[in-house]
């Protein structure tokens, strides 16, 4: 197996809130392979975008280790030594907001390369030329403001950039939900190409589950800031091991003819409830043993965990199941 | 019959060279369901705010027609165009952040203007369709602020305000795009049997084919602010006829599809500004498209606008 | 997927950029450009030569705002003076401007207990009248206009650190920030090229009505003997001279406090001006 790259041990991100702390994210075990794509899907409030923020050192874990090449990411921008952190790059959600307005666009790509002072002035600009034209993009686009440029080249220009110090991982927060539907396919078909010429390791983070499958070797389930299901991605979108997991499945729309509207769902109640499994509530198959007891996520079948003490249930599919929904 | 009909609606903000909205129609008859779908730029949001009268004055909106149950919007006065919003015409908006007031519980939103005996006459409707959208314990909710109930909820808030006005028709802009998946079928279900018990009329506006493939049975597909296609869902989504409602299909990652290999997506381009305004991403594109525009012509089932229509089956890009 | 609001705000008109305003703003700031880099250019005679047989003359053709008790020409006296009450008043926004602006940026930055002590302090100097503040100060270190300057620099400096601090604590939650820190960019990286530069705006249009402000402020110090000292021509020194004479020598006090009334609106205005052309 490659060397991991990126690992969350134990970690817990508590949030201090008004009446009591949020916990956004609660002893998640997360690791990311050299070359490896791992797809992270979850609902908003899931904890998926702390975790882009913990694995990126822009937070400090409440308890646990947030790892980078066995080396603690830390909250400062120097915790894990230049060098390292040349290889951890990032992704973000609104293309727009990830770019300096004051600045142009070739400043903003070359900014990495002067921050960790690679090249001279004109092998700067020379890698910024390249590094449009990899990312489909025209060089003469440098001298422009990224108010002047569209959504899909914005979030190109985004790319362009997080790749210019060649890093081993980038880890991508909801990189393409803010984007029209054939932006959305070029940027996907942008980091399938990324992935196979660079073999660049991926945190792919989405809401999407039709997205993450779509680029992603291993995919991994939060829900309630916990992780409830993980395995190889054919594997758990073929054969899900966890209710949620079947939840997402079903209620991902895709443009079929003749399909009927999606059918009521019998229970419409939200909310964690403070002890026990926190899908409860919407669980067609809780048993008394859920609500009062949460189980730790185990080995299903090999290489796939799930955190649901039910899942044999849901392997053999059993008929209530299937008359959900 | 019909309920909605809008006839060579056109509108134009100021400033901007091209029209947001170059000569839209289509008709929506009554119990009927009718899909705008469309990315940004395609107008079919400015289609729903000029018909809605929603725009500024400064934008020029022009149309032959625009008819609500036979009467004509774009004349309407303020305060009927009021009467309706407050009464057939119930909307729902992409982002319920926004369009609730955050400093104002929701039965002041709710039943804004109403005092005394009126109020709690209107308030006990209220909870009622409020329990039929499956908000639990209504009346407590109601005297929530908007930041306290979730998206789902205040959209779900938001139709049962628009319920207690009998509407005839519903307006859905987005009206799951914000929401998480998972909700989002539960939003779209209640729609859907809102529909059936109270005999709604929908007009849905969707980027998301998924979305609109299991609402509406109609569908008008928009790019660059004009109809490129229209037809019944069905034969649409199985046999699209014009070549971007095809690009459309191709470029949505599927469940069932393969996984790692590039979707079929060709080189995006500004609408032209001449002759067909997909000719610069259009893999079927001939002389013809970038000099004439295309008018929508019967093609098979669906209208279709374009030179090259009907396209065989194995032609690709 | 736009959405109605974006619709709607792309369906609002755009600000035109040259109005009457704008050009009439524009050319007063450099006539008083020309005044403060030469004042001779625009009046010839000597603001400081006694001419006592023409003392006390009426406004004339020859004196247009007329003469002062030492027979001194008062629009002469008025255009010299420009360079000491605007040029002061110009330092003393500048160097309130540049402190506070560091202070503020450093408090919200770090943050934490840093950001408490720091505006703690700040707190103190609001609560002062700064008039009574900068007279304290002004006192204490020597009674000429240098000493004005920098009093009022001192009682002024905390409304721009107020102001630096709000916009850096926002400024440092915003996503291109986070992503310069996920690039490697250090403290001193992130606040030269993406923090400091984005409150410039702001810092511009305040700094032009604070001008204004300064030069009332200052003229107020003079008049009360703790700025410029005689014979020079400051505009708040000729406004307490002239207050013995005021009920036989009206125009002596009213010239000069017509063009501090203009100068301090023209500021006041311009400052206006920037700030919506910031949107």
């Amino acid at each position: 197996m490659s060397e991991a790259l990126l690992e969350l041990r134990g970690v817990w991100k508590e949030f201090p809130g008004r009446a009591r702390s949020i916990v956004a994210c609660r002893d998640v075990w997360l690791t990311v392979r050299a070359g490896e794509v791992v797809g992270l899907v979850g609902e908003s409030g899931s904890g998926k975008s702390t975790i882009a923020n913990l694995a990126l050192g822009l937070l400090l874990p409440s308890s646990g280790e947030v790892l980078f090449r066995g080396q603690p990411v830390a909250g400062s921008s120097n915790g894990l030594g230049k060098e390292l952190r040349a290889q951890l790059q990032a992704v973000f959600q609104e293309p727009l907001l990830a770019l300096d307005g004051r600045r142009t666009i070739g400043w903003s790509i070359a900014e990495p390369l002067v921050i960790h002072r690679r090249g001279s002035r004109r092998e700067r600009r020379e890698r910024v030329r390249d590094l449009l034209e990899s990312v489909g993009l025209d060089p003469s686009l440098a001298s422009r403001r990224p108010s002047e440029l569209s959504g899909g080249q914005l979030q190109r220009v985004n790319i362009a950039r997080a790749l210019a110090l060649r890093p081993s991982l980038l880890v991508c927060d909801e990189p393409v939900s803010a984007l029209d539907v054939s932006v959305q396919a070029q940027i996907l078909n942008l980091f399938l190409e990324i992935q196979r010429e660079l073999g660049i390791g991926m945190l792919f983070i989405s809401h999407d589950l039709a997205v993450v499958r779509h680029l992603s070797d291993r995919l991994v389930v939060m829900y309630a800031g916990r992780i409830v299901e993980e395995g190889p991605t054919e594997a758990v979108c073929a054969e899900p091991h966890h209710p949620y997991t079947q939840a997402l499945l079903k209620a991902c729309l895709e443009p079929e003819p003749g399909l009927l509207p999606p059918a009521s769902a019998p229970s419409l109640r939200e909310g964690v409830p403070s002890r026990g499994c926190p899908f409860v509530p919407r669980c067609p198959i809780a048993e008394p043993e859920c609500v009062l007891h949460e189980a730790g996520p185990t080995e299903t079948t090999l290489g796939r965990r799930s955190a649901c003490r039910r899942a044999g249930a849901l392997l053999e599919g059993s008929e209530e199941i299937a008359t959900w929904r | 019959m019909t309920l909605l009909e809008v006839r060579n609606l056109v509108v134009r903000y100021p400033g901007s060279t091209a029209p947001a909205v170059a000569g839209i129609s289509f008709q929506l008859p009554e119990r009927g369901s009718l899909a705008l779908v469309g990315e940004s730029g395609s107008g079919k949001s400015s289609t729903v705010l000029a018909m809605t009268r929603l725009l500024e004055p400064a934008v020029e909106v022009t149309a032959e027609a625009v008819s609500f149950a036979g009467e004509d919007l774009l004349s309407a006065s303020a305060r009927r165009l009021r009467e309706l919003r407050r009464g057939k015409l119930a909307m729902v908006f992409q982002d319920p952040a926004a369009t609730w007031n955050p400093t104002r519980t929701l039965a002041a939103q709710l039943l804004d203007g109403l005092r005394g005996d009126e109020r709690r006459r209107r308030r006990a409707q209220l909870v009622e369709h409020m329990r039929r959208v499956g908000i639990v314990d209504p009346d407590h909710r109601l005297d929530d602020y908007p930041h306290r109930l979730s998206g789902g909820m205040l959209q779900r808030a938001l139709l049962a305000g628009g319920l207690a006005h009998k509407p005839s028709l519903l307006i859905a802009d987005e009206p799951t795009s914000a929401l998480d998946t998972t909700v989002q079928a539960e939003l779209l279900a209640l729609i859907d049997q809102l529909r059936a018990e109270e005999g709604l009329t929908l007009l849905l506006i969707s980027h998301d084919l998924g979305v609109v493939s299991r609402m509406a049975a109609q569908t008008v597909v928009l790019y660059a602010g004009r109809v490129v296609e229209r037809g019944s869902t069905a034969t649409l989504l199985r046999r699209p006829q014009h070549p971007y409602t095809r690009d459309l299909l191709a470029a949505i990652p599927r469940l069932s599809g393969s996984r790692k290999v590039p979707l079929r997506i060709g080189r995006l381009a500004e609408p032209s500004r001449f002759g067909c305004p997909y000719a610069g991403r259009c893999a079927f594109a001939i002389d013809v498209c970038r000099t004439e525009a295309p008018a929508l012509r019967w093609v098979g089932d669906a209208e279709v606008a374009c030179h090259r229509a009907p396209l065989a089956e194995s032609e690709a890009a | 997927m736009t959405s109605l609001l974006e619709a709607v705000r792309v369906a609002r008109v755009a600000p035109g950029r040259w109005s009457l305003r704008r050009v009439l703003l524009a050319l007063i700031g450099i006539g008083m450009l020309v005044v403060l880099v030469d004042p001779a250019l625009l009046a010839q005679r000597d603001p400081y030569e006694l001419d006592v047989p023409n003392r006390f003359l009426p406004p004339s053709p020859e004196h247009p705002f007329g003469t002062d008790e030492a027979g001194r020409d008062i629009l002469t006296r008025v255009i010299h003076g420009a360079r000491s009450s605007i040029g002061s008043a110009l330092a003393v926004a500048g160097l309130a401007a540049a402190f506070g602006t560091l202070y503020g940026a450093v408090s919200g930055w770090l943050g934490g207990w840093v950001d408490r002590i720091l505006m703690r302090i700040v707190d103190v100097f609001l609560a002062f009248p700064y008039l009574v503040l900068a007279m304290a100060v002004a006192a204490s270190i020597g009674r000429d206009l240098r000493s004005a300057v920098l009093a009022l620099s001192v009682v002024w400096w905390p409304g721009y650190a107020r102001m630096i601090r709000g916009q850096v604590l926002s400024l440092k939650q915003q996503l291109y920030v986070r992503v310069a820190k996920t690039l490697g960019a250090s403290s001193w990286q992130l606040l030269r090229w993406h923090i400091v530069p984005h409150t410039f705006a702001q810092i511009n249009a305040r700094l032009t009505i604070d001008i204004g402000y300064a030069i009332v402020a200052l003229t107020g110090l003079s008049f009360l003997g703790l700025g410029a000292q005689n014979p020079s021509p400051e505009w708040g020194l000729m406004i307490a001279n002239a207050k013995t004479y005021v009920l036989n020598a009206w125009w002596y006090a009213v010239f000069p406090g017509m063009v501090i009334f203009a100068t301090v609106l023209y500021f006041v205005w311009l400052g206006d001006e920037l700030a919506e052309e910031r949107g």
